[in-house]
């Protein structure tokens, strides 16, 4: 390539028409559009179908993501820009600085825990809240860690009442969280706003809801310990979120306490100047927290949990309902006693606060925990138990009197009714046509119609589990009805939303089965995957969570139209499955526009759900950026729709489209967090986490994060273990795992996990299908790898074996296992094997790929390597020759396996010995490293061997020296090229013992030193070893012992 | 900085390296390549765990520590250029590593299904395809392949590489812009880049 002038500098000239690079270029740092059309306008000599490309590429280039070469490769340094290295700013407004991807805003105020930023996401591109910690709040070393630790739990929790916690780190040694940024005002505000003239029940509807928040934060481990209004933020969305969980602390000694108190005393505070002292209190004690909130146990540095919150929380209802505090004290320590010793004051008597409200607030304020509710669930369910609204409810339902008889009916009634007719008979008969006899003929015929050779055995495979899961989900019908007409202890509301939910799972099976009885061969492929992705038929049980968690549309028509989406949805995941992506993308789409004109975002989050799926699995990755705005947008319609499972499962999606492409890997991470989050929210359902969990760790593996990888597919593993998941998604975990430990370099880990999903595997799939062929290649490698020829030979040979039943004999595939058997037979010394097998698979290429395929130079080349180590030098450079002229042809110079065979090239000519050539073959090959700036130690120490081969030929014993000295170092400590080393090794020898000058002792121990290494390869090194021993003069010594590796 | 320094002193390498010619250019080089490389491997040990998107960071905070040392601060940038060139023959080879078996014989896994093939590895397909686009835009506009090179493998800012590189920030921004819309239209050749969805 020839440098041309930069067109910047220059411009197009007049004389050369510039070329479409140097066009881009120039056009592309115009950032002005008409400035921009000008120059293209203004260029001569240049052909009108290049400036129409132009134009096009940058139309193109104007909608590239702003991330582009922006924060792929690396991530920036935290510095800030401009600044000298070393030099640490200490301003106090840090607006203007980047925190990672956040580059803080504006200064939105300073509490006592830290100060606010507001500031601008620059990867997600929006708005967040950064609160920095202020250094030094709370005590004790390992504070900043505990806080960390919290916040990231906190990250965690997705709930709508809680201040979504974005991430959180350490900046500066400061800990900080990203948090959504809420527009609104504090609780406190609000309260002092309405100055009591609120009602008891708009008090209620920001309490309860903040409750909520408390309660989900307690289930998820963490206290807020300093629950006070200014900690709840009423949003302009009207929501209610509390804010600033965990950051204070309250576990101090004794003597803290003691402390704090006293020096409580010495000043006398205003409850309502509290805050504003609060500082003063931090030094002299442990005790953090707000005082006319704090709880008994928190004033006495006992150990706090939820019910502590609830304390504070009962404290701040009791204010904004009776506009004053329970505790009223001129100083702390009489607030602490008033607060341990229970002595709060009676609600004033002229409140317009029901009676019923204050038992319950009272029973919150208790000083012994114990004596309080259980928890804030407790609480609140009592809180929103208003006797009045609760009798007109029944009145209005027909009166206390129905209620009553209906509970009496309970005890007599099922006795009468059982021994009449059974109202619930029927109830499971739809399920049993699904599964009729027939049925499961027409099913097994399908299978048998694809000619595969695993579909009988699959389709015994599947069966059993399929009728198994068809009962269960006739028994849960039955189970169902009986609970409410014969049992008469469920309400019909709640029976119908199991039907509802039981329909559902029988659609989605009828779906299944539909499709089984017309399965083409990829459905049978999968179909182990499909059944295992069955809904739990057990899962529509708990009432409680139905009555919670999506409401059913209540017109009809509109029940009936969702049901037709959630059958099409259904029939597109078992396509999708079957890897028939274009059908399933073609039945699903349109449910997308179907679901948002019924207006019923359950349905709608389903959509979005599937499509997006669909789109993250498609190979292509087009459509990365559409997937991930479907599956955002699914999680978000999920979880207005208190659609728990599918918000989970939408996560879970996420994070598989992150591990299969590496643009959204960063952001996987963060939304594994949600996932599992998310999971536990949706009632912890244990295939759901199995599921994710794999996901997760494919992810980690993918990002190169082996160990956590590792432990996370571990974890999962266990956790199928104990719940008894499915067969095939336990081998995938084995799968990965077992390939994960190889990287981690856990050869007897990788073996054990190979094992496991070999066993595993023939339990989920069958010895023949196509998976424990994938299986056995993984498997094969690792062992060939390992050392472990003879395993590596029958584990290959039977991947060979599923894989020529599989295709024709002639497909590329059985071509390529055949020559990963050629390789292992080399590596083994079975030379004569090795060549009949690289025949075979150099036949199949030849057949299987187009002449333009580079692939097709590989089998030349490992016959190449053979016929070298055959010492069949000619044949060896003909191979070679052949192996360089493929690939000449279709990749050009400019690549590793040209210029590898350059290299090989020379290798062969230096044996033969033709010196001229093998030196210009060398020069080819360094020029080609160079080329390719490849440094890697392997490339470069067989240059040196070429090299340095080369100058022993020509007689400069110094210099070839020299080289295969530096050869020789590169592959030091590398025990993956110990063979290479060796090779090096014993040339070196000898051109050490023909320097003279007492390089004989040298050139001795230098060959001992690659016998050993060609002594501990068994027979493929057996003629390097005689060799060697002769040269040492150690006439018919025996090659050393042949340990495995 | 005084005359008469150790010959391998750091600030004595980068002179040579960015000033130098030949020989001694690259032996300057090598010598510089050795030192970063080991440094940023004994700086991820510290930290445990990581891989090469981790060796980057690490590289920097080498970088940082050690201009803090011993060199003043235009030799810092010639370090940062130096240490973006290392990271990106790290980052390259890496991927190579993964693409291409030794010996010329392909890494059969790579025809595996994307499901199974890459696992315990990084993508090392854009990173491959960057570095080819550069080689390629050192022929045609080797200033701005070279700001490139910064930005992208040396993770520095607009300002940062504008200093490093001793040009004008807006000459640096023009360039910059030049060359993105370049380099993605060459990556959307090779498949490694991507369009957003029309809206």
């Amino acid at each position: 390539m020839t440098r041309l002038p930069s067109p910047i500098e220059t411009g197009p000239s007049d004389t050369a028409a510039p070329s479409i690079d140097e066009i881009l270029l120039a056009a592309g740092e115009m950032e002005d559009l008409e400035e921009r059309e000008a120059y293209l306008d203004g260029l001569a000599n240049v052909p009108p179908d290049v400036i129409k490309n132009v134009r096009r590429v940058l139309r193109n280039a104007d909608r590239m993501p702003e991330t582009f070469l922006c924060s792929t490769a690396l991530s920036p340094i935290t510095q800030p820009s401009g600044l000298p290295a070393g030099v640490r700013v200490e301003a106090w407004d840090l607006s203007g600085t980047s925190i990672g991807r956040l580059r803080l805003i504006e200064r939105l105020g300073e509490g006592s825990m830290g100060e606010v930023y507001s500031a601008h996401d620059e990867q997600l591109d929006r708005k967040v809240a950064v609160k920095l910690v202020k250094p030094g709040v709370g005590s004790g070393a390992d504070t900043s860690e505990r806080l960390l630790r919290e916040a990231k739990t906190l990250a965690r929790l997705s709930h709508p009442n809680v201040v979504q916690v974005h991430e959180a780190g350490t900046f500066r040694e400061r800990v900080y969280l990203a948090m959504e940024l809420v527009r609104g005002k504090g609780l406190d505000k609000w309260m002092k706003e309405q100055a009591g003239k609120a009602s008891w029940r708009e008090v209620l509807a920001l309490f309860l809801p903040a409750g909520e928040g408390l309660f989900a934060a307690h289930r998820a481990g963490l206290v807020h310990r300093d629950f006070k209004p200014a900690n709840v933020l009423v949003g302009e969305d009207g929501r209610v979120r509390v804010v600033d969980f965990g950051l204070a602390r309250s576990e101090a000694t004794p003597e803290q306490v003691q402390a704090g108190i006293l020096a409580a005393e010495r000043s006398r505070v205003e409850p309502s100047e509290t805050e504003g002292r609060l500082a003063s209190l931090t030094e002299t004690g442990g005790i953090l927290g707000t005082p006319a909130y704090m709880s008994p146990e928190q004033w006495l540095g006992k150990k706090v949990d939820g019910r502590s919150d609830q304390f504070s929380f009962c404290v701040a209802l009791y204010e904004a309902l009776y506009g004053k505090r329970p505790y009223d004290a001129p100083t702390r320590s009489k607030l602490a006693r008033l607060a341990i010793e229970g002595g709060y004051a009676p609600p004033p008597r002229t409140t317009a606060v029901p009676k019923w409200l204050w038992p319950i607030v009272e029973r919150g304020l208790s000083p012994d925990v114990n004596k309080r509710y259980p928890d804030m669930r407790a609480l609140l369910t009592a809180l929103s138990q208003d006797p009045e609204r609760r009798r007109r409810k029944l009145l209005a339902r027909g009166g206390v009197a129905a209620a009553v008889v209906a509970s009496m009916a309970v005890a007599a009634g099922a006795m009468v009714s059982r021994t009449t007719e059974d109202p619930c008979a029927q109830a499971g008969a739809s399920v049993d046509r699904l599964w009729s006899a027939a049925a499961q003929g027409e099913m097994e015929r399908a299978f048998e119609a694809t000619k595969l050779p695993y579909a009988k055995e699959t389709w015994g495979r599947l069966s059993g589990p399929l009728g198994a899961y068809a009962r269960e989900l006739g028994s849960e019908r039955r189970a169902a009805c009986e609970a409410t007409h014969v049992d008469k202890v469920q309400s019909e509301e709640v029976l119908s939303l199991r039907t509802i939910c039981l329909d559902r799972r029988e659609r989605g099976l009828g779906v299944l089965l539909g499709e089984f009885a017309r399965a083409d061969a990829s459905l049978v492929e999968h179909g182990a995957e499909a059944v295992a992705s069955l809904p739990r038929a057990d899962g529509c049980r708990d009432g409680e969570a139905l009555l919670l968690g999506v409401r059913p549309p209540e017109d009809p028509q509109v029940a009936a139209k969702v049901a037709a989406i959630q059958t099409e949805l259904a029939r597109a995941e078992v396509l999708s499955q079957a890897v028939r992506y274009k059908e399933a993308l073609a039945i699903a789409e349109p449910q997308i526009e179907a679901a948002r004109a019924l207006g019923y975002r359950p349905a709608q989050a389903d959509a979005a759900h599937v499509v997006g799926r669909i789109l993250a699995d498609l190979v292509t990755g087009d459509e990365v950026g559409r997937a991930e705005k479907l599956l955002r947008e699914a999680v978000d319609l999920a979880v207005r729709s208190r659609h728990d499972v599918r918000a989970a499962e939408a996560w879970v999606s996420l994070v598989h489209l992150a591990a299969r492409h590496h643009s959204n890997r960063e952001m996987g991470y963060l939304w594994a967090e949600s996932a599992l989050s998310a999971i536990e929210r949706a009632g912890n359902d244990s295939s759901l986490l199995v599921h994710a969990m794999n996901e997760i760790g494919s992810l980690y593996a993918k990002g190169g994060r082996t160990k956590e990888a590792e432990k996370t597919l571990r974890g999962s593993l266990e956790l199928a273990e104990k719940h008894g998941e499915a067969a095939v998604l336990k081998a995938d975990a084995w799968q990965f795992l077992a390939n994960v430990r190889k990287d981690l370099g856990d050869d007897a880990g990788a073996r054990a996990a190979f094992e496991s999903a070999m066993r595993i595997g023939r339990e989920a799939w069958g010895e023949g299908h196509p998976r424990m062929a994938f299986v056995k290649h993984d498997y094969g490698m690792f062992l060939q790898e390992a050392g472990d020829f003879m395993e590596a030979r029958r584990v290959l040979n039977e991947g060979v074996e599923t894989w020529s039943k599989l295709y024709d004999p002639k497909h590329f595939r059985v071509g390529q296992a055949h020559l990963e058997l050629a390789e292992l037979e080399r590596r083994a010394g079975r030379l004569e094997e090795a060549e009949a097998q690289a025949r075979t698979a150099l036949g199949i290429y030849e057949h299987a790929l187009s002449k333009e395929d580079v692939r097709r130079a590989r089998p030349f080349t490992s016959l190449g390597i053979i016929h070298y180590w055959q010492e069949r030098y000619a044949d060896a450079l003909s191979r070679y020759e052949e192996a360089l002229a493929i690939q000449t042809a279709s990749v050009g110079e400019d690549n590793i396996m040209t210029v590898m065979s350059h290299g090989n090239i020379a290798e062969v000519l230096l044996e033969l010995p033709r010196l001229k050539e093998a030196g210009q073959q060398i020069a080819l090959y360094e020029q080609g490293l160079d080329r390719l700036h490849t440094e890697h130690p392997f490339y470069r120490a067989f240059a040196h061997k070429l090299r340095g081969q080369w100058l022993l030929g020509r007689g400069d014993t110094e210099e070839a020296i020299a080289s295969l000295e530096s050869g020789r170092t590169l592959l030091q400590d590398r025990p993956g090229d110990a063979l290479d080393r060796a090779e090096i090794e014993w040339i070196l020898a000898r051109a050490l013992r023909s320097s003279g000058e007492g390089g004989e002792a040298r050139a001795r121990s230098v060959a001992e030193s690659a016998r050993g290494v060609f002594a501990s390869t068994g027979k493929a090194g057996e003629p390097r070893v005689h060799a060697i021993d002769a040269w040492l003069g150690r006439p018919g010594a025996a090659p050393g012992p042949t340990p495995s590796r | 900085m005084a005359q008469g320094q150790d010959p391998d002193s750091l600030t004595v390498l980068l002179h040579a390296w960015k000033n130098g010619q030949g020989e001694e250019r690259d032996r300057a080089w090598a010598a510089l390549y050795k030192r970063l490389h080991r440094l940023a491997h004994h700086v991820l040990r510290e930290r445990r765990g990581g891989g090469a998107m981790a060796t980057t960071e690490v590289l920097h905070e080498a970088a940082i520590k050690l201009m803090g040392l011993d060199i003043d601060y235009n030799d810092s940038q010639h370090f940062l250029a130096a240490a973006a060139r290392c990271m990106r023959f790290l980052l390259v080879d890496a991927a190579r590593k993964r693409v291409a078996q030794k010996r010329g014989l392909g890494n059969a896994a790579e025809e595996l299904p994307e499901d199974l093939h890459d696992l315990g590895a990084r993508d090392p397909e854009q990173v491959v395809a960057v570095h080819e686009a550069l080689e390629k835009l050192l022929a045609i506009a080797p200033k701005q392949a070279e700001l490139v090179e910064l930005r992208y493998f040396g993770g520095m800012t607009v300002e940062e590489a504008a200093e490093a590189l001793g040009i004008a920030k807006a000459t640096a921004v023009r360039r910059w812009r030049g060359a993105r819309v370049w380099l993605f239209h060459e990556l959307q050749l090779s498949g490694q880049a991507e369009l957003p969805p029309e809206k």
